[in-house]
């Protein structure tokens, strides 16, 4: 049951999303939709994978390079070959996402574009979800976006102050982030004698 | 001008002088902290700036001379330099002892979330604007090189601070356990050395010097909540020109980084002064990750 509550969380915003044309503007229904597709396609991936026990060689590589170099290395990972892959991937990425934006506002501006609030904001995202599946920057991201769309216009300054306690309190308090936080409290679910067995 | 004159000019070597002297004071804290510590205090700027505000209000508001308030501004920045330590990173250090390599990263977070909380806040309550103060601005005469006042006090000032810290890292037994501490932690340890209190005046030093720094640069140019980013930035420069931790070839890389900087501004453009900077950044970073003045005998 706990498994498929992402779904029903889908469902009801598609409900609340057929809804919202007669009382919001085209750009929130816009926002909402894109939000929906991503989250949609993220957990219909989770939960297909789940399904068929299915992990990608590339996925269970990187972690055992991140958990164990040199174990990973006696098992004949190509360890320089991989870090090489994620060097070239967290570049690619940005890349591509460079793209969409000059596609979404049209026009750039050099400095603008190197604005170091992009890596600010990102390292701040990910720091603010944590954990190492892909829930964490999603968390970070949703969390992160709601908040700059409701200070940046009226108050950037208060925005920026935030942002900096957020990344102090995280880093000092709460390590694991987020989903460090709810995976602390399923685990106090799990172990509690009445709790319903979940299959994990 | 010709190539030569630039590089005979005395004009310019009084500007690398005081560029550098000034650099060398604020690297000198940061190069204090890292080294004590490992921890990597990306916020150092921001305490510059802090003591320029500082300075700034006693100025404007008290009528102050910044001469006068500057040991006083720079006993505060070491006071709240060992309140920080006693109330954060004593905690903080005993945690890392046990994984140093993850405190280093979070180090860098933690700083970088402080340096942007700092900064902001200081924009919310000094408003965003640059500000400034005139004080000895007058012109002095010396053969064919004309200083303003507030030039010589701030190199005389300068020099003299690094030249006392550097006597007293040199020659006191305080300074010598806090060098102990920097070159071998967990040996310094073993023989005897009260880490703690070195690294809490590690932490002092590495915040008083550079408010001091910001209290003399405050003289020269305005000061904006964001002006101290490029002083974390000049800082950085110089420790891994001179080794990080190495507090001697740290003076000399500083005075080299004010020297690359004024000439080469001269020399090329004043546009180019980032990409001077940065780029002897990168390019030491790649030819002498271990800094260019490496002592002998060391592998």
């Amino acid at each position: 049951m706990h498994r498929y509550a992402w779904l029903l969380a889908v469902a009801a915003a598609v409900a609340v999303l057929a809804a919202l044309p007669f009382f919001a503007n085209a750009y929130i229904v816009g926002v909402g939709l894109t939000i929906l597709m991503w989250i949609a396609l993220t957990q219909s991936w989770c939960v297909l994978s789940q399904m068929t026990g299915y992990v990608s060689l590339g996925h269970v590589v990187f972690r055992s390079l991140r958990e164990n170099e040199e174990a990973a290395e006696t098992l004949g990972v190509p360890i320089v070959r991989y870090k090489l892959l994620a060097f070239v991937l967290s570049a690619a990425i940005p890349g591509m996402v460079g793209a969409v934006m000059a596609m979404r506002s049209t026009y750039f501006v050099v400095v603008q574009a190197f604005d170091p609030m992009v890596s600010i904001t990102v390292i701040a995202m990910a720091i603010l979800g944590g954990g190492d599946s892909s829930r964490g920057p999603l968390l970070g991201v949703l969390f992160l976006s709601i908040l700059s769309e409701l200070l940046w216009a009226q108050a950037p300054t208060l925005y920026m102050i935030v942002l900096g306690a957020i990344l102090v309190v995280f880093v000092l308090l709460i390590p694991g982030g987020l989903v460090g936080l709810l995976e602390k409290r399923e685990k106090r679910r799990r172990t509690r004698p009445d709790a319903p067995a979940v299959f994990e | 001008m010709g190539f030569l004159d630039i590089l005979l000019s005395g004009q310019l070597l009084f500007a690398a002088l005081v560029t550098g002297a000034l650099y060398a004071l604020v690297a000198l804290g940061l190069n204090l902290v890292y080294g004590t510590m490992r921890v990597l205090n990306v916020a150092h700027g921001d305490l510059v700036m802090l003591g320029a505000y500082a300075a700034f209000y006693a100025f404007s508001m008290a009528g102050w001379s910044p001469l006068l308030a500057a040991p006083l501004i720079a006993a505060i920045g070491g006071l709240a330099g060992y309140a920080l330590y006693t109330s954060v990173f004593r905690r903080l250090l005993d945690v890392g002892a046990l994984n140093a390599t993850r405190l280093e990263g979070n180090s860098l977070l933690l700083f970088f979330g402080i340096s942007i909380l700092v900064q902001n806040v200081a924009a919310a309550v000094f408003t965003p604007n640059n500000q400034g103060y005139q004080y000895l601005s007058e012109i002095h005469q010396l053969g064919t090189v004309s200083m303003t006042g507030n030039r010589i006090a701030a190199l005389l000032i300068a020099g003299a601070a690094c030249a006392a810290i550097a006597v007293f890292l040199g020659r006191s037994v305080s300074g010598l356990a806090l060098r102990a501490v920097i070159e071998r932690r967990e040996a310094a340890y073993v023989v005897g050395v009260n880490v703690d209190r070195v690294q809490a005046m590690g932490f002092v030093l590495g915040c008083g010097a550079p408010a001091l720094g910001g209290v003399l640069i405050s003289m020269l140019e305005q000061c904006s909540p964001f002006s101290g980013f490029p002083f974390t930035i000049a800082g950085f420069i110089v420790i891994i020109l001179g080794g990080l931790g190495n507090i001697g070839a740290g003076l000399a890389a500083a005075l080299l980084l004010g020297a690359i900087e004024t000439y080469g501004v001269a020399l090329t453009s004043a546009n180019l002064r980032s990409v001077l900077l940065y780029g002897v950044f990168v390019g030491s970073l790649l030819v002498f990750p271990r800094g260019i003045f490496l002592r002998r005998g060391r592998t």
